[in-house]
């Protein structure tokens, strides 16, 4: 198929709708019908993105910014090849490469940004809130690729369309356990959000010391105990540890975590038997997940990064025709 | 000096028990006389009639910023603010810059104060040098330069040898104590109250029990040691059952809470919202119902504003990269009639007694009363009156207040101090 012919079948598909929301910070900007179309889209590009020609033009003359304060190596890659397979023009801004190195303010780099007339801005922060304050500083439609421990919505969505994909669009209900170091993700904290959307039960997987306060009032349900949570999941959804929890105490040593909490092929006994694991990455190798479920097809890791791609090209397509109908919020400001 | 006659207003001085439409005669700056249709001919008339009329408010935990903050606030600007509030009386902690660990600082607020404010200041010296919570400060010269208490407000002190050696050396020279309690440990990095919003917000939160286990640990000290300890902004219920029974044991302890505490829960963080970001953090309504059964026991005696200026800029950032602190002193009267006694928490009456003669006794200051012979601090309000606030229109630099917005009952409208009147419906002179 040619450039021309897909960018008639996805205007097609599409209808004319948008999205309910300017920017996406948090999964909670989405209804479930903004999901569904989003899904819908994205596996009508995958035969696109597959292809050998993989550029059409749906958001040429676009400029899509992508601001890394932090390191990346699939959502940014995503973000911008699929920028640039939809015709935007996309330049990188990392945070040791940008003016806040030099004691610039978030809300000033905002600005300063804003003012080359960007259509779409993806920021990735190590602070929670970092991208909404962004989102309310600009007129670009500005896409959440990670807060601090808060969101990271582009992620939940893929993994929910990897997970239709898989097991089907009737998941109500399904298990869905996440197993590590829930503490300090953002993965979790977008997660969560849209299995509650889409009515999945959610239990958490972890020591007493990783896991985030109140979580019975999100309805979460926390089993430490591996084998007992595994037991009938649906999805195993794995975090990666970061090696610095155990120098800060939060487990004993990596030695003790991965024997207490890795997920392996006897472990995989528990669930059911078509479970799928899953996980964010990047993967610690025999501390997250063992080898041998990497190497079998229990694992759809790969299938995560690709459904990311379409999404995300879905994402950026949707949100990128909107600079010209959002207002930047009035900052109220006293002088004296 | 020109004699003032307040006429026809509902006094309520609850050092004397007085409640009800008395006249009140000042004269060379002193009380001069409480009673009914009092008349002289050389006094300037205030009508306060459908008005309450109180000793000035005491503000014993403010942030003045100066020295060393003064785009923040200045001794002239919270002076203005303080009075503008009806707060005649303030108390600066010293974490200023310098900190008021020295002489030389308390010396340079209060001269500072003398030439520049409206109300009375009086100042506090810290525990530790540079409030550090290594060395003792010089506590015995504080007191002779005329600091009224000391305080490492901010922080707290986590070396317990160190605090009890502080406690027998602040005993031996009469100086009470102002605890900030925290364990700096379990709040290490803290940004708000740990629990539901902190777990929504995905930001690191502080536990209660951070200040729980370090008020336990300064009761076991006082115990000890037996000297008097002020817990100011107590914000967990934690914290107001363990000062509870320590007062029931007649150990030398009070207490006071913050306007925030009793009005905001955490709730008012969502959004990443920096105004409502505070030390000790608004926590969940379990411990805010707690801390209004401790105001309504008598288990905290005394409401303090914690008044922190900061910068618009400062405020205007990333939610952990925002410093801790919300300006008080303009809205703390309408938050105690608004949540206080409009919701039938306090009587009028039991709610200025911790705004007056209260924290007067905690820091055995002669203020805070209508007694004769008393200085004439006098604030006049409407209890009735309501106001929607506009943080941009305060008299202190800082705007940082999660009340922009809202509604609230209790306007003042005249204030006098030491006899001189310092704000005239609603106006500062």
């Amino acid at each position: 198929m040619d450039a021309q012919t897909f960018e008639k079948k996805l205007t097609q598909k599409r209808r004319g709708q948008c999205l309910s929301c300017t920017d996406l910070i948090s999964v909670e900007d989405l209804s479930k019908k903004d999901i569904e179309m989003i899904f819908d889209l994205a596996s009508s590009t995958e035969e696109l993105l597959k292809g050998d020609m993989k550029k059409i033009g749906l958001l040429k003359g676009k400029t899509q910014i992508n601001f890394f304060m932090e390191n990346s190596t699939r959502t940014r890659s995503s973000f911008e090849l699929a920028g640039k397979n939809l015709g935007a023009d996309t330049i990188n801004i990392t945070g040791d490469g940008s003016s806040m190195k030099k004691g610039e303010t978030l809300l000033d780099t905002a600005i300063t940004i804003d003012q080359m007339q960007p259509d779409l801005i993806v920021i990735r922060s190590a602070d929670s809130g970092a991208a909404r304050f962004f989102a309310k500083n600009v007129k670009a439609a500005v896409i959440n690729a990670g807060d601090g421990w808060n969101e990271h919505p582009t992620q939940a969505l893929l993994d929910l369309y990897t997970i239709t994909k898989l097991k089907g669009k009737n998941i109500k209900g399904k298990k869905l356990v996440i197993v590590g170091d829930v503490l300090h993700s953002r993965v979790f904290g977008s997660l969560w959000r849209i299995a509650k959307m889409f009515e999945l039960s959610v239990t958490v997987c972890a020591p007493y010391t990783l896991i985030p306060s109140n979580l019975a009032d999100l309805n979460i349900k926390h089993e430490p105990d591996i084998e007992k949570a595994l037991k009938n999941a649906d999805i195993v959804y794995t975090l990666r540890l970061q090696t610095e929890r155990a120098a800060a105490s939060y487990v004993p040593t990596l030695r003790e975590y991965s024997k207490t909490y890795i997920i392996n092929a006897k472990r995989m006994l528990l669930a059911k038997p078509d479970a799928i694991v899953m996980h964010p990455g990047p993967v610690i190798r025999e501390l997250d997940v063992h080898t041998n479920i990497l190497e079998s097809d229990k694992s759809v890791i790969p299938h995560q990064v690709f459904s990311g791609y379409c999404v995300r090209f879905v994402i950026l397509w949707l949100l990128g025709e909107n600079r010209k109908n959002k207002t930047v919020e009035k900052r109220l400001y006293k002088p004296f | 000096m020109q004699n003032l006659l307040i006429k026809h207003g509902r006094v309520i001085d609850p050092s004397a028990n007085i409640d009800g439409i008395f006249d009140i005669l000042v004269e060379n700056g002193k009380i001069k006389k409480i009673g009914k249709n009092l008349e002289d001919k050389n006094s300037e008339i205030i009508d306060a009639k459908n008005k309450i009329v109180a000793p000035g408010f005491i503000d014993m935990h403010v942030h003045l910023r100066e020295p060393g903050r003064e785009d923040k606030e200045t001794i002239h600007t919270a002076s203005r603010s303080a009075a503008k509030g009806g707060i005649t009386t303030i108390v600066g902690m010293p974490n200023t810059s310098p900190v008021a660990d020295n002489q030389t600082v308390i010396e340079y607020v209060l001269s500072k104060a003398k030439k520049e404010s409206l109300v009375n200041i009086f100042a506090c010296g810290s525990v530790t040098k540079g409030e550090k919570g290594e060395e003792l400060a010089e506590i015995w010269e504080l007191k002779k330069t005329g600091a009224v208490a000391v305080s490492d407000d901010g922080f707290d002190i986590q070396n317990l040898d160190l605090y009890r050696k502080a406690l027998q050396y602040c005993k031996t020279h009469k100086m009470p104590i102002i605890s900030h309690t925290e364990d700096s440990n379990l709040s290490k990095n803290g940004q708000l109250h740990e629990g539901k919003i902190s777990t929504l917000l995905g930001l690191q939160g502080i536990p209660a029990c951070a200040e729980d286990a370090a008020t336990a640990r300064i009761i076991a000290l006082v115990e000890d040691v037996n000297h008097p300890v002020h817990f100011t902004h107590v914000s967990s219920k934690g914290s107001v059952d363990l000062i509870k029974l320590a007062r029931s044991k007649k150990l030398p302890i009070s207490a006071d809470v913050t306007p925030n505490h009793f009005s905001l829960t955490d709730e008012a963080v969502l959004g990443y919202n920096t105004a409502a970001k505070v030390n000790p953090p608004l926590r969940s309504e379990d411990h805010r119902k707690a801390l209004l059964k401790g105001l309504k026991d008598g288990t905290i005696s005394v409401i303090a504003t914690d008044h922190a200026p900061h910068l618009w800029t400062e405020k205007q950032r990333e939610f952990s990269s925002a410093p801790f602190g919300i300006v008080g002193f303009e809205t703390m009267l309408s938050l105690i009639i608004t949540n206080l006694v409009n919701k039938k928490v306090l009587s009028l009456k039991e709610a200025l007694r911790k705004i007056t003669i209260n924290p007067a006794k905690v820091l055995g200051l002669n203020k805070g009363t209508l007694k004769k012979g008393a200085d004439a601090d006098i604030c006049i309000f409407d209890e009735k009156a309501q106001w929607t606030v506009d943080s941009t229109k305060f008299e202190s630099k800082g705007q940082n207040s999660p009340y922009h917005g809202t509604k609230l009952s209790g306007v003042v409208t005249d204030v006098i101090v030491n006899g001189k009147i310092t704000v005239k419906d609603g106006q500062i002179i």
